[in-house]
């Protein structure tokens, strides 16, 4: 196994330099007020709370006062398309064997390819 | 050697705070390791560190050393602190303090070349391997209690250490060269 006394020295060395600037243990051990960084830090968030409670006021005051949006039924006109409704009943099944008492099946003779049989407007 | 408070019967507060002060030059080096060389932090720490074994949330059960069983809590307890670090968004720390953050290594003033370059040469290892040599070295510390303190297999310890070691010397035979 290799000999490890330069790296020893080298670590002593450092630990000897080190020691100079050891704080004393009665400083590290004394209670000790909050830190200014972190006091800053509060005071930092603070102003920011601050900054977004301002917008929310601003946005909350200057927000354009449209009428509110109401949903309602109203009485009016409802239009159905007559011819669809018309070419439904008269629509020819083709290869469909009608049941007997089928209410909806309706034995109409098949129109002509090309002919128009809806009603003229 | 450090007055080692018993473990069995339950020691006193002087007990406690004169085994902190025999090992607190030790204590605070590693810290510093452990804060990433930052000395006020390493303070921050050792306080909070000190606080738990007093208060008795931390309490020495003579499993290992006196010596073994506080590093170990002073990691831990740096861990806490870097984790709140993050919390309070560093970066917008950094920006109120209104200075850059200076790299850990640049921040210490070697005492001599030799020292510096060491200081250097360890920076570039791993984590790892810096903690285990420093424990090894600058700590005096076993293998094994190195293992202990970073709550690691003592083979992991032992990698970490041979490689770390052999990198080491590479890395200050460069430096000599130049």
């Amino acid at each position: 196994m290799e000999p490890d006394h330069d790296l020893e020295r080298l670590f002593r060395d450092v630990r000897a330099a080190d020691e100079r600037s050891v704080p004393a243990f009665s400083k590290v051990i004394a209670p000790r007020a909050a830190a200014p960084r972190t006091m800053r830090l509060r005071v930092a968030a603070l102003a920011a709370a601050a900054m977004v409670f301002a917008g929310l006021v601003w946005w909350w005051r200057v927000a354009p006062n449209e009428p509110a949006l109401v949903i309602a039924f109203t009485p009016g006109e409802m239009r159905v398309p007559t011819d669809y409704l018309l070419d439904m009943a008269t629509f020819t099944r083709a290869g469909e064997i009608p049941r007997i008492g089928a209410a909806e099946w309706f034995p109409v003779p098949l129109p002509d390819a090309g002919s128009d049989n809806r009603r003229s407007p | 050697m450090p007055a080692t408070p018993a473990a069995a019967a339950a020691p006193t507060d002087a007990d406690l705070r004169e085994a902190l002060a025999g090992v607190h030059p030790q204590a605070f080096a590693w810290a510093v390791r452990c804060c990433r060389y930052d000395p006020a932090e390493a303070e921050d720490v050792l306080h909070d560190t000190y606080m738990k074994v007093l208060d008795g949330r931390a309490r020495f059960e003579g499993r290992s050393s006196f010596t073994t069983w506080l590093l170990g809590i002073v990691r831990r307890t740096a861990q806490e602190h870097r984790r709140r670090r993050w919390l309070r968004v560093i970066r917008l720390e950094q920006w109120w303090r209104g200075r850059e953050d200076i790299g850990p290594v640049a921040a210490l003033e070697p005492a001599d070349d030799r020292l510096g370059a060491l200081r250097l040469a360890l920076a570039q290892l791993s984590q790892r391997q810096q903690e285990v040599l420093h424990l090894v070295f600058y700590q005096n510390l076993t293998i094994q209690e190195a293992a202990d303190v970073l709550a690691m297999p003592v083979g992991t310890a032992r990698t970490h250490y041979e490689r770390g070691k052999q990198r080491l010397r590479q890395l200050l035979a460069h430096a000599e060269e130049r």
